[in-house]
């Protein structure tokens, strides 16, 4: 069985059909890719997923718990978070008290202090600004702290939404450098990216959402680039499926 | 001279534990109690049925009042306001007008308009009496546990993980859930402690001055004046607020006369949200 397995959802906003009839599913410890154009649902899936966004049909689980329609905190409690799209960073706290905040189920003061060191030592410049509030960060460090923050959680698997959305390229290349060394503590990822050509390099296995709809899924290494930016944009979809 | 600044800065503490209940509230929820000053005389009416209870044991009372204004606290948050929360701020705007009218009437219908006190023996005593200045027992009082109160306040929201996942839901309620906070008990929480504040600063409003049951509006102007002032959200901003409204109040009335004191307090109110719109101490942030 695998990590997560995702059957049949179905979400909508308002008469919108966001989400349509999406199966997925996540091994443990591998890294999937979600990739597609803006507005195709990514994160709307992520959201219903972490029970943000409220499912109408489908199923959800994680690590054998159904959890199609638990509560946010209930899930995160099992082990599934995400560093949301936008890093929704806690404008008003330090760069400390943000990432604190992510061992907030942790009853011990020592052990969030522990997991604060990890933090630190996986991203330094987040040390160097510890006493700063998060609102002054730079786009790429907000990134940061929001990927630290959800790993405060001691996630078994982690949801990066957009994870490059407005950030410098060489500042992509850091923070995907650093997504290594969390896979490498044994955290299972899913990353949403826009770009095709990054995610088939650094995932085991892509998905492609159109519309709402998973158009296309597999190995990201035998995956063939062209016929993945087809069904990225939807050329030749019609075809396909005559 | 003396005594009216002395005077009017102990008054403050008195404003600003008014104003505290109100202040965590709006700084955690956005949400604008316009039921605090009943809720006040509330506190109040239900310290006088306990010290009847008890015996005139006020202390005992107090602890009481404050228990039952917990459970209030948690009625209101989770029934009511919790419902419509999601939906903006005006329908739980129009929720808190509507306890407010309710409490008002309610506590009319018990209690009469009659103009009560509660039995406190720090009211008529005075801590220093020279011919400069003279201390009233009840406005020391008050002044101390404003101070002691916010102060313990601020270390309960600055320091503990309790704290923390407050400020955290109320900066952004989505990520906090993503951090694990149920983020709907976090504001109903928020609401409970607000109340315990709340039965506090009722007890010692009927112990300083005699009340009724539609005085409620007049204590919530003054709970707004506060907090305006002070910056909604900020604690140490409400005692700043505090102080200087009763400042304002008393210097009025020294120099300008009893009548237009209140006047006064409510000019300063004015120039303080035309210069600076966010309060004196409000944090600007980006958001």
């Amino acid at each position: 069985m695998s990590m997560l397995e995702i059957r049949g959802l179905n979400v909508n906003y308002g008469d919108f059909h966001a989400i349509q009839d999406v199966s997925m599913d996540v091994e443990a410890n591998s890294v999937v890719s979600l990739i597609g154009a803006n507005g195709a649902g990514k994160s709307t899936l992520i959201n219903a997923i972490c029970g943000v966004n409220k499912i109408r049909s489908g199923s959800v689980t994680f690590l054998g718990h159904d959890i199609t329609k638990q509560k946010t905190s209930k899930i995160v409690s099992l082990g599934l978070t995400s560093s949301p799209e936008g890093s929704h960073c806690f404008e008003k706290m330090t760069i400390q008290d943000n990432l604190l905040q992510g061992a907030y189920l942790c009853r011990s003061g020592k052990e969030r202090r522990k997991r604060l060191d990890e933090i630190y030592e996986l991203f330094p410049v987040l040390k160097e600004k510890s006493k700063q509030l998060a609102t002054y960060l730079s786009g790429g460090q907000r990134q940061m702290l929001a990927i630290g923050r959800a790993m405060m959680t001691q996630p078994k698997l982690l949801i990066c939404d957009e994870i490059s959305l407005g950030l410098a390229p060489v500042v992509i290349k850091d923070i995907y450098v650093q997504l290594e060394k969390v896979r490498e503590k044994g955290i299972t990822l899913v990353i949403v990216d826009q770009d095709v050509n990054r995610s088939l390099t650094n995932s085991d296995y892509t998905y492609v959402m159109l519309e709402g709809r998973i158009v296309m899924a597999g190995e990201s290494k035998k995956m063939n680039i062209d016929e993945v930016n087809d069904a990225y944009f939807g050329i030749n979809l019609e075809k396909k499926e005559a | 001279m003396l005594q009216y600044l002395v005077q009017g800065i102990l008054l403050g503490g008195l404003y600003a534990i008014i104003g505290i209940g109100m202040s965590m509230v709006f700084g955690i929820m956005r949400l604008t109690n316009l039921a605090h000053g009943d809720l006040m005389i509330l506190s109040a009416y239900l310290a006088l049925t306990f010290c009847d209870l008890l015996g005139g044991n006020l202390l005992l009372a107090t602890l009481f009042t404050i228990i039952a204004m917990v459970i209030i606290g948690f009625l209101i948050q989770a029934f009511l306001v919790n419902h419509v929360l999601s939906k903006g701020a005006e329908p739980a705007l129009l929720v808190t007008f509507g306890i407010s009218v309710f409490l008002a009437n309610l506590l009319h219908n018990i209690f009469s308009a009659d103009y009560q006190s509660l039995p406190n023996s720090l009211t008529n005593t005075q801590v220093i009496s020279t011919d400069l200045v003279s201390i009233s027992a009840i406005y020391l009082f008050s002044f101390v546990v404003a101070i002691l109160m916010i102060v313990g306040l601020h270390f309960l929201m600055q320091r503990t993980n309790f704290g923390r996942s407050i400020r955290a839901t109320s900066d952004d309620d989505m990520a906090a859930g993503l951090t694990g906070v149920n983020t709907k008990r976090a504001y109903v929480y928020a609401m409970m402690l607000s109340m315990a504040v709340t039965a506090v600063s009722g007890v010692l409003i009927g112990s300083t001055y005699t009340f009724n049951a539609s005085m409620g509006s007049s204590y919530l102007i003054i709970a707004f004046g506060v907090v305006v002032i002070g910056g909604m959200g900020s604690l140490i901003g409400t005692l700043l607020g505090g102080i200087v409204l009763g400042v304002a109040q008393l210097l009025g009335s020294y120099f300008l006369g009893t009548g237009v004191q209140l006047l006064v307090a409510y000019l300063v109110l004015l120039v303080v949200l035309a210069t600076r719109p966010n309060g004196l101490l409000a944090r600007a942030t980006r958001k």
